[in-house]
């Protein structure tokens, strides 16, 4: 019985998905995919603590955008392209040579798994506009590409897809800022596909405060070739339902691949990391650390799995998930996972779960610090070696502000 | 400056202070010895405003002040400091950041702009030597790393830094070589003025020999049960805590 209700539920809730005309290929096959993929609910083990009725219930149109708005900065000097109603904008500024943009018409190859993910098949089949960012090979770009995902309309779709290829030797910094307009009940679900060949060196920085009324579902797939290195650092900071899926197939030798993630969650903030790294080649190096503070009545789900397959001989995988409850209300569901098939590795994995120190914010109070300042130095100090990870300094600098400013307390 | 009357207080429903009663005056250093458990710690953080402890009655007047209502962060502004038996360790954040804000908290309380960095600066350099204090410790977190001697060493620094009307030291003596314990002392004494105050607790009579006392009170399970000049200290250490703290063998 209710089984069919859900599917009844999904036929109405792709009804208004299913808009674009005459699709082809790819997105063919995922159109195709859709069909016998059920919506996620929290039987499946992969969205046990995420709900996403809200989602399913809500009626989210297409609000095509060209023209312009004001350019949001984090890095005035970086190369800014903008993404509104998910419809990617010309980019402003100056595009050092190496670099190549093109828009994505057709999706030729998907490295996401939409044949059994449904949020990726969604985008897969129906994006809203897509872009590809192709750094050639050697280059190296020293001023950060950020692109800006914000909406100007109401309970509307927004699903761009972002094909990035970082030819051999190639290195960038690219920024995702998720920025809030004012607009509310949006449904994001953003695809994004990182291809790291040879030697290529990649660190994307996610900041995600798109707004407190819509939804967001961000897969991020990433490939890595032989002694390549892949960072990233995901600030998740607003949004009704939030999750993230980031999955790392790290295929050549001699990578580097760093996880880092910081999320601070109030009111009634559901956020969701999901990560996966799959140690396919040997010789490999990957280190995760996320880490949360949730008060109210928030809730943050952490699952990192990291698989090491059998030829994955000498593997250092670490990962590391630790998190403070500010209110008894809060929730945390924190799983890290290893699975190890190979013998010659070294893995480690934790996961802890706290309270703010009564006895350390006592001894600042009673130097004269006052209560909230105390409880912010507390907090700062927490996610401080997650942030100091973070190389791109003007990134760091303006995350750090919005750490402090986060919580009222 | 500080005056105690008929002070009660427990902790998960067990009674710590007994009603105790306590005077101190500007200019003046008080000592308050007595065996472990007695109470003295407690005491310490019940002036201090930790908030575990049930008040269950007495009156803690400060400069004329009822504090018992103010928050710790208001006492430490009205003036008071307590340095700490187990000074705590807090990662991340950074010993001169920390000071930085409490001393501009504690001014803005009093209705006064912010310090400026270079009084701040200056401030710390000339603290920091006045305790010894290396130069890589003041910048580090909150006594992560720092040996038991140092963290002491950290608190009469910002003592120091802080400049209390009122410091109660809770065997800040204790776990200190004597070079140290003359370092501590020697701090002590430079920030005494006839306007400020101190109390000293401790369990050796051989921190008494650098800070001398002008009153010494003995606690036994929740009360000052004796109070004496400093030879009351060389008395108690002497014979020990027994002859005051079974008075019917005494008087039978
Ligand atoms: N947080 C606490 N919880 C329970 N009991 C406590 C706590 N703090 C102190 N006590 C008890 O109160 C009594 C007095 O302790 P304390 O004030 O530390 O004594 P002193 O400093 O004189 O050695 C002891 O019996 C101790 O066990
Ligand atoms: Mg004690």
């Amino acid at each position: 019985m209710s089984q069919t209700l859900t599917a009844d539920k999904k036929e109405l809730f792709l009804e208004s998905f299913r808009v674009s005309e005459g699709i082809s290929g790819v997105s063919k096959a995922a159109e195709l995919a859709l069909e016998n993929l059920d919506f996620p609910t929290t039987r499946d083990e992969y969205w046990k603590y995420t709900r996403l009725t809200k989602i399913l219930n809500g009626r989210f149109s297409v609000e095509p955008f060209e023209g312009s708005e004001e350019v949001v900065s984090i890095n005035e000097r970086a190369l800014h392209i903008e993404c509104i109603n998910g419809y990617f904008q010309s980019p402003v500024g100056e595009i050092q040579e190496g670099i190549e943009i093109t828009s994505v018409e057709e999706v030729e190859e998907a490295l996401v798994d939409y044949q059994n993910e449904f949020f990726s098949a969604l985008n897969t089949a129906y994006f809203t506009s897509g872009i590809k960012i192709k750094i050639k090979a050697g280059v190296e770009i020293d001023k950060s590409i950020q692109v800006n995902f914000l909406s100007v309309n109401n309970n509307i779709q927004v699903q761009p897809r972002i094909e990035i290829e970082l030819e051999p030797n190639a290195s960038a910094n690219f920024i995702f800022n998720w920025h809030h307009n004012g607009q509310e009940g949006n449904f994001y679900n953003v695809v994004s596909e990182l291809k790291l060949h040879e030697n290529a060196q990649l660190s994307l920085h996610q900041l995600q405060a798109g707004g407190d009324e819509n939804f967001l579902i961000n897969t991020t797939q990433v490939n890595q070739q032989r002694d390549s290195k892949f960072a990233i650092h995901t600030i998740s900071l607003e949004g009704k339902v939030l999750r993230n899926n980031l999955n790392i197939a790290v295929e050549g030798e001699n990578c580097e691949s760093i996880l880092n993630g910081v999320y601070l969650a109030y009111g009634s903030q559901h956020f969701d990391n999901h990560t996966y790294v799959d140690h396919i080649a040997p010789n490999c190096y990957s280190s995760e650390n996320y880490k949360g503070v949730m008060d109210d009545k928030s809730t943050a789900v952490f699952n990192g799995k990291v698989m090491v397959q059998p030829n994955a001989q000498k593997i250092n995988a670490f990962q590391s998930n630790q998190n403070i409850l500010l209110s008894d209300d809060a929730t945390i569901n924190s799983k890290p996972e290893l699975e190890i098939y190979a013998d010659d590795v070294q893995c480690s994995h934790g996961s802890t779960t706290g309270q703010l120190d009564e006895e350390a914010v006592f001894y600042l109070r009673s130097r004269g610090v006052s209560e909230v300042s105390a409880k912010k130095m507390m907090i700062r100090a927490f996610v401080f070696d997650v942030l100091e990870e973070i190389k791109l300094e003007s990134f760091k600098e303006h995350v750090e502000g919005l750490v402090e400013e986060k919580f009222k307390l | 400056m500080l005056s105690i009357r008929n002070l009660k207080a427990s902790i998960e429903g067990k009674n710590i202070l007994n009603g105790l009663d306590l005077e101190v005056k500007a200019g003046e250093v008080h000592a308050i010895m007595g065996p472990n458990g007695s109470g003295k710690s407690t005491l310490a953080s019940v002036i201090a405003g930790r908030s575990e402890y049930e008040i269950e009655g007495g009156e803690i007047t400060f400069n004329g002040k009822d504090i018992m209502e103010l928050e710790p962060e208001e006492r430490a502004a009205e003036g008071m400091f307590l340095a700490f038996q187990y000074p705590i360790e807090i990662p991340g954040v950074s010993n001169i950041n920390f000071l930085k804000t409490a001393i501009n908290e504690i001014r803005d309380y009093k209705g006064l702009g912010k310090m400026s960095a270079k009084e701040f600066l200056g401030r710390v350099k000339e603290k920091k030597e006045m305790v010894e204090l290396k130069e890589n410790l003041a910048n580090r977190s909150v006594n992560v790393g720092f040996s038991g001697g140092e963290k002491k060493r950290n608190e009469i620094f910002q003592m120091a830094m802080l400049e209390p009307k009122l410091a109660i030291l809770d065997e800040t003596d204790s776990g200190l070589d004597i070079d140290a314990l003359r370092i501590v002392a020697n701090g002590v004494n430079r920030l005494k003025t006839k306007d400020n105050a101190t109390i000293v607790i401790t369990h050796y009579q051989r921190l008494l020999d650098y800070i001398v006392p002008d009153f010494v009170h003995v606690l036994y399970k929740g009360k000052i049960v004796k109070t004496g000049g400093k030879d009351l200290a060389l008395e108690l250490e002497e014979k020990g805590y027994d002859w005051l703290t079974k008075p019917e063998k005494e008087t039978a």
